[in-house]
């Protein structure tokens, strides 16, 4: 197995792409670290999964957007591992707002999320990233790079992250840390039936005018672990965007037809 | 395993990027069929080297170049492995020259390997992808992301390619088949000593890109070989930049070390440009 005898660590894990994560890695072999931060029935469920692979886990609640929330963790974190290879920073949420009515708590809850906390946990985890020549796999979403409806609080945000993912990349390359980041897509996880154009979404994307459907977490896990483990060794501070071809082109014609229905005269 | 009974078509499958993909998807379980230009001796010991894995191998000789080519292999398919779920696209042809100085025949020649010909072979092989719910996967280069010197002509192609995968994916996924390239910083094969300079690219690639060395061809063998499995079933028309970093940013430390001897590079005579 990839990972046998790592460890990995992982934010956002008691749902979502976190918990597909953490299952993923375990899967491929590494003991795993769960970070949560309200859903402990969540987590605990994630880590009786893992075990029952016969890996190690231990879930973490933690804050990781207060100030020394990360560095709280990575002391949690030593207590219970003695080593750390991967690190997953999945932790996020995926709020909707038009910009007129854009409120600065929403602005700064995903920065503080999306950005700061990333950049903390990344600086914590580093002393023991270095040790073993660890890969630090981020989340974005293809949002950073195009507009989609009420997305820039995430959008610009996660923009931040890719920047930083470059400065990460390259400044410690020389610690034998590789950092690369995964453009997802609309992901199946409960953000749907929580957002009011939810149902709007849902159908554009199952009507599949543009890409391949909505992606459940298990379908970015697999490129989480690619990212993770050697066979990526020459991908080096980039993207992967894996969007189920939603952002790769526009089909003017499906478009027109589904507007105005299958009648209308091109 | 993973591709046990696929067969993976892959072009320029004897030597180099193309032979190590080869050797990854049979490790996976997948058959394969090699299409290669003339050099029959280095294709036998490709399939041999292959078959003792345990899988079967079917060698094509065609030039891909020539529509008549391209037909001779699929009707060489059909009394041979006869199935294809993988295609992957790697033939690649260079002259290399400044815009100045390449020549437009050898820049025909350049588009028509690098272009022309792998939407000719995706074309025909579009029923027994279609059949599959195939994979296609493209190789690609750095240079059609960044400039290189003298390297106009395969740069550019390398990303008209790379948009024709894209179209590729757009088109056809109404089939169920994936496209998506792997683009590959500057590899240890006989592609180097095409350069000017092959010192030059060496040194260059191991100062300036983060991974600190040159890429041997089982680094983007490995991403490809990704691109052809389920892990990556929600990836399309991408292009995944395996480099080892040089397009991370820049490190003037690293720039300015003046630890390369500059007469290393003295101007000495230019080799013809060619392939």
């Amino acid at each position: 197995m990839k990972l046998q005898g790592q460890v990995a660590l992982v934010t956002g894990a008691s749902r979502g792409i976190g918990a597909a994560a953490a299952r993923q890695l375990a899967s491929d072999g590494a003991d795993v670290a769960l970070v949560y931060k309200e859903r402990d029935d969540l987590a605990a469920a994630v880590v009786a999964d893992i075990e029952a692979m016969g890996r190690k886990a231990v879930a973490f609640q933690a804050d990781l957007t207060e100030r020394r929330g990360a560095k709280q963790l990575m002391a949690a974190f030593g207590e219970h591992f003695d080593r750390l290879d991967v690190l997953v920073p999945a932790a996020g949420h995926a709020e909707i707002m038009p910009l007129e009515e854009m409120t600065a708590e929403l602005w700064q809850s995903s920065f503080s999320v999306h950005l700061d906390a990333v950049l903390t946990t990344c600086q914590a985890s580093h002393p023991l990233l270095k040790e073993n020549g660890g890969r630090i796999v981020l989340l974005s979403t293809v949002g950073a790079s195009a507009a989609f409806t009420g997305f820039a609080a995430v959008g610009a945000a996660k923009a931040g992250l890719e920047s930083l993912k470059r400065y990460m990349a390259s400044e410690w390359i020389k610690d034998g840390i590789r950092v690369n980041a995964i453009a997802c897509g609309t992901v199946d996880t409960g953000i749907l039936e929580r957002w009011e154009i939810g149902p709007r979404v849902r159908r554009f994307l199952e009507r599949k005018t543009v890409g391949v459907g909505i992606a459940q977490p298990e379908d970015v896990a697999p490129i989480i672990s690619f990212l993770a483990c050697d066979e990526s060794r020459y991908i080096v501070g980039h993207t992967l965007v894996a969007d189920g071809g939603v952002t790769l082109g526009i089909d003017f014609e499906q478009w027109v037809h589904q507007a105005y229905g299958e009648d209308a005269k091109l | 395993m993973e591709l046990q009974g696929k067969v993976a078509l892959i072009t320029g499958g004897t030597r180099g990027i193309g032979l190590e993909i080869a050797h990854r998807l049979a490790d996976l379980g997948s058959d394969l069929i090699l299409v290669f230009k003339k050099d029959q001796t280095n294709a036998d010991a490709a399939k041999e080297a292959l078959e003792a894995k345990g899988r079967r191998v079917q060698l094509i000789s065609a030039d891909l170049r020539k529509e008549a080519g391209i037909n001779s292999v699929f009707e060489e398919i059909t009394t041979g492995l006869n199935q294809i779920d993988i295609l992957v696209l790697n033939a690649a042809f260079g002259t290399m020259g400044d815009v100045i100085r390449v020549g437009q025949a050898a820049w025909r020649a350049t588009y028509d390997t690098n272009v022309l010909s792998p939407m000719l072979t995706a074309k025909a092989a579009l029923p027994w992808l279609k059949k599959a719910g195939g994979v296609i996967v493209g190789t690609s280069t750095l240079g059609a992301h960044t400039a290189y010197p003298t390297y106009v002509a395969i740069g550019s192609s390398r990303a008209a390619f790379e948009t024709l995968i894209k179209y590729l994916a757009f088109e056809w996924a109404q089939y169920g088949i994936r496209a998506n390239s792997v683009a590959a910083g500057p590899v240890n094969t006989r592609a180097i000593e095409w350069f000017r300079h092959p010192e030059a690219v060496r040194i260059f690639t191991a100062k300036k890109g983060l991974a600190g060395r040159m890429g041997q061809p089982d680094d983007i063998a490995d991403v490809a070989a990704f691109l052809c499995t389920d892990a990556s079933r929600w990836i399309w028309g991408q292009t995944l930049l395996a480099e080892g970093g040089i397009l991370c940013g820049v490190d003037y430390d690293d720039w300015m070390e003046e630890n390369v001897d500059r007469n290393e590079f003295a101007a000495d005579e230019r080799p013809e440009a060619s392939a």
